[in-house]
């Protein structure tokens, strides 16, 4: 699944541990989400939807 | 998500991710226990140190869904080395049994087995559990460089 994860941080200048601290899971956490590796749940994907008052669709791609 | 003021913070859910390294070299050492190379000292320290960590894993709840995809994977790896060492184990018992038989069969008389003899480190169970911790922590690191999707 493709994300705008990276780029949306960037416009905020956040870190990943900035990101991490903000929804509660770790830099890794983050890294991995960032690059593909995990698919975040329905209820993180929600908080970082809500983080970036964006709706999930607007920030995750379906790679179908 | 309501707050929770005892929540790990962000450097403590990232340590858990070095202790997982931590982990690895230790079932390392332990591993070179099991074959000889290492001291019964030495070998003992590791094996405390892979199991408290394997236990705090197993019924800690404070992780985040990263690390528990990648520990998940890590205790599959764990028990597919389990569950390999016990069919192995049993095949071996399956020859000795059927070697038996058929030298009844052949020569009635009841056999020994001695050819079929069980490998006595295959009856023991610290090479096995060592090889489990070290499959965790392999699979642990795949998990993590691979992708846990």
């Amino acid at each position: 699944m493709n994300n705008r994860l990276k780029v949306l941080r960037a416009e905020r200048n956040w870190s990943q541990a900035e990101l991490a601290q903000h929804l509660d899971v770790s830099r890794q956490a983050v890294n991995a989400i960032e690059t593909g590796k995990h698919d975040p749940s329905l209820p993180l994907a929600f908080r970082i939807a809500r983080l970036f008052d964006l709706s999930i669709e607007e920030i995750f791609h379906d790679q179908a | 998500m309501p707050y929770d003021p005892h929540a790990p913070t962000e450097s403590e859910r990232s340590g858990m991710y070095i202790s997982v390294w931590i982990g690895f070299a230790a079932s390392v050492v332990l591993l070179s226990h099991s074959i000889g190379l290492a001291g019964r000292q030495v070998g003992g320290f590791a094996a405390l140190v892979i199991g408290a960590h394997l236990v705090v894993l197993t019924v800690g709840s404070r992780f985040d869904e990263h690390f528990v995809a990648l520990r998940n994977f890590g205790f599959a790896c764990a028990m597919s080395v389990i569950g390999l060492w016990l069919a192995a184990r049993g095949l071996v018992t399956v020859f000795e049994v059927s070697h038996d038989a058929g030298q009844a069969l052949a020569e009635g008389v009841r056999g020994t087995a001695d050819a079929a003899a069980v490998p006595r480190w295959l009856s023991q169970a610290e090479p096995m559990v060592s090889l489990a911790g070290i499959a965790f922590y392999i699979g642990f690191a795949a998990a993590y460089w691979r992708g846990s999707r």
